[in-house]
């Protein structure tokens, strides 16, 4: 019990690192101590009345949290002016823009068809479906991109931090979808080779998008050339390395994952090497290793929530016009806020850490 | 055009009333304030903790109660001590008679169930 104790004053001193700076100075070790002497007094009272403590507490700090940040100035000001609550912001990037993009994937999967209909004629059997497809994740990257510069960017460097997110986010998005788009591994692949393919994939992308907080805070001014590069690179590579394994006999064989887990390391050692070229910083590791562990682990258990209200999926997926499409679709929007809201915070929390320990940065 | 001004601090809340008054008899730290907010209110106030700190942040901007001491509590802690103002105990009088007024309404109609 006293661990749990112990636990609960940790998640609360957390917490309470959402409060503006001036209020935390003033206030956050008193808060701290008397949150810890009512809750002891709680507990000696027995089970009930702690959980109706904690209850209250819960309850009441996000209203007093925005009560205090509305008085002493706007949200986004108080979240721009902070430098230490890199988590909150981090938070808010992630779930906002992976919410988004679960809405906006659905919208373009809705709309699709029906423009391909329309332009069918004019098309003569040509299909739009990955032009559409691309401009759609062009324009969620764009959106992702201001959405890291406002809530995550130093105000002087605003056009640096959004062109990072942009092509950070496109960087994953690339290799992520490729192998699908381009060698449809659905098919080619069975469901247990998918599965893994699938979680290397998310533990790829979750180290990329550590390398997207780690980029901007360099002081070289040829990180975002060098992501370009990356993000027309690192698909070519994939495409031809790929090509060469399936039109290869080794497609055919049990063997034919070991070459794709070796394009996977090289894929996630190349991202480790850009971030360290850029940020020799040991604890930039960290970051990127927390986003790797902490995209799989947590997408893993929000999904597994999800899929608990997701009716069984058909056969051939569920098509714009199947009568549980928006349902799945808010489900999976919601599923993806929270995951990016958690996985956010857990990236944005250790860039602050690192960020109240900074070691020397690497000269221009 | 109508202009609508806020001239008085009645009514006051039921958290601001309490913690006035606790303050009344004597400073106290932001523990005792709460144990005795709950006494006072015979146990129907229970101020959780954000909610005690940010009304005392607002107490002390607007002037009713000020910091008085810090008491050190074993190593690297220490309590802060608030006592009520002139200014905020000039509030919680006219707060008390506002009440008074209205409890005395109610008497003099001799509302069932009042004394």
């Amino acid at each position: 019990m006293t661990k749990l104790l112990a636990f609960l004053i940790k998640i609360y001193g957390l917490l309470i690192r959402l409060f503006p700076p001036n209020f935390r100075a003033e206030f956050e070790d008193q808060i701290l101590q008397d949150f810890s002497d009512l809750m002891n007094d709680a507990h000696r009272k027995g089970k009930y009345p702690l959980l109706q403590f904690c209850v209250r507490e819960l309850i009441n700090l996000p209203i007093n949290l925005l009560h205090i940040h509305l008085k002493e100035s706007s949200m986004i000001t108080a979240l721009r002016s902070q430098p230490a609550n890199l988590g909150l912001r981090g938070a808010l990037v992630f779930g906002l823009s992976l919410g988004f993009m679960i809405l906006a994937n659905g919208v373009a999967l809705s709309i699709e068809p029906r423009v391909e209909y329309w332009m069918s004629g004019w098309l003569q059997g040509l299909s739009i479906r990955p032009l559409l497809d691309w401009t759609g994740f062009v324009l969620i990257g764009l959106i992702f991109g201001c959405l890291f510069a406002v809530l995550f960017g130093d105000r002087s460097q605003y056009l640096h931090y959004m062109l990072v997110g942009t092509f950070g986010w496109l960087l994953q998005l690339c290799v992520y979808n490729y192998l699908e788009y381009f060698f449809n591994f659905r098919v080619l692949l069975s469901a247990q080779e998918n599965l893994y393919l699938t979680n290397l994939k998310i533990i790829l992308s979750g180290a990329m998008f550590g390398l997207i907080f780690t980029l901007p805070h360099s002081e070289r001014r040829e990180v975002l050339r060098t992501l370009v590069i990356y993000v027309a690179a690192y698909p070519m590579l994939t495409y031809f390395y790929v090509s060469m394994i399936v039109n290869s006999s080794i497609s055919n064989t049990a063997l034919r994952l070991a070459p794709l887990a070796i394009l996977w390391l090289a894929l996630l050692g190349g991202i480790f090497a850009f971030a360290w070229k850029y940020n020799s910083n040991p604890e930039m590791v960290l970051l990127l290793i927390a986003g790797a562990m902490g995209s799989i682990v947590l997408k893993f258990v929000v999904l597994l929530v999800a899929f608990l209200f997701i009716p069984p999926v058909p056969p051939e997926g569920f098509l714009y016009d199947h009568p549980s499409f928006w349902s799945v679709v808010l489900i999976l929007t919601a599923a993806h806020t929270i995951f990016g809201v958690l996985f956010g915070f857990l990236l944005g929390w250790i860039l602050g850490i690192q960020k109240e320990n900074p070691l020397q940065p690497v000269a221009a | 055009m109508v202009l609508i001004m806020k001239t008085s601090n009645q009514p006051l809340s039921e958290q601001t009333y309490f913690i006035l008054l606790s303050l009344q008899s004597e400073p106290k730290h932001g523990y005792a304030i709460a144990k005795d907010v709950q006494s006072l209110s015979e146990g129907r106030v229970t101020l959780s903790v954000s909610t005690l700190y940010t009304t005392l942040k607002r107490l002390l901007d607007d002037g009713w109660i000020r910091l008085l001491d810090e008491v050190p509590q074993g190593p690297g802690k220490a309590r802060k001590i608030y006592e009520i103002t002139k200014r905020g105990g000039n509030v919680l009088v006219t707060e008390i008679q506002r009440l008074n007024t209205l409890v005395s309404a109610a008497r003099a109609r001799a509302v069932e169930g009042i004394a």
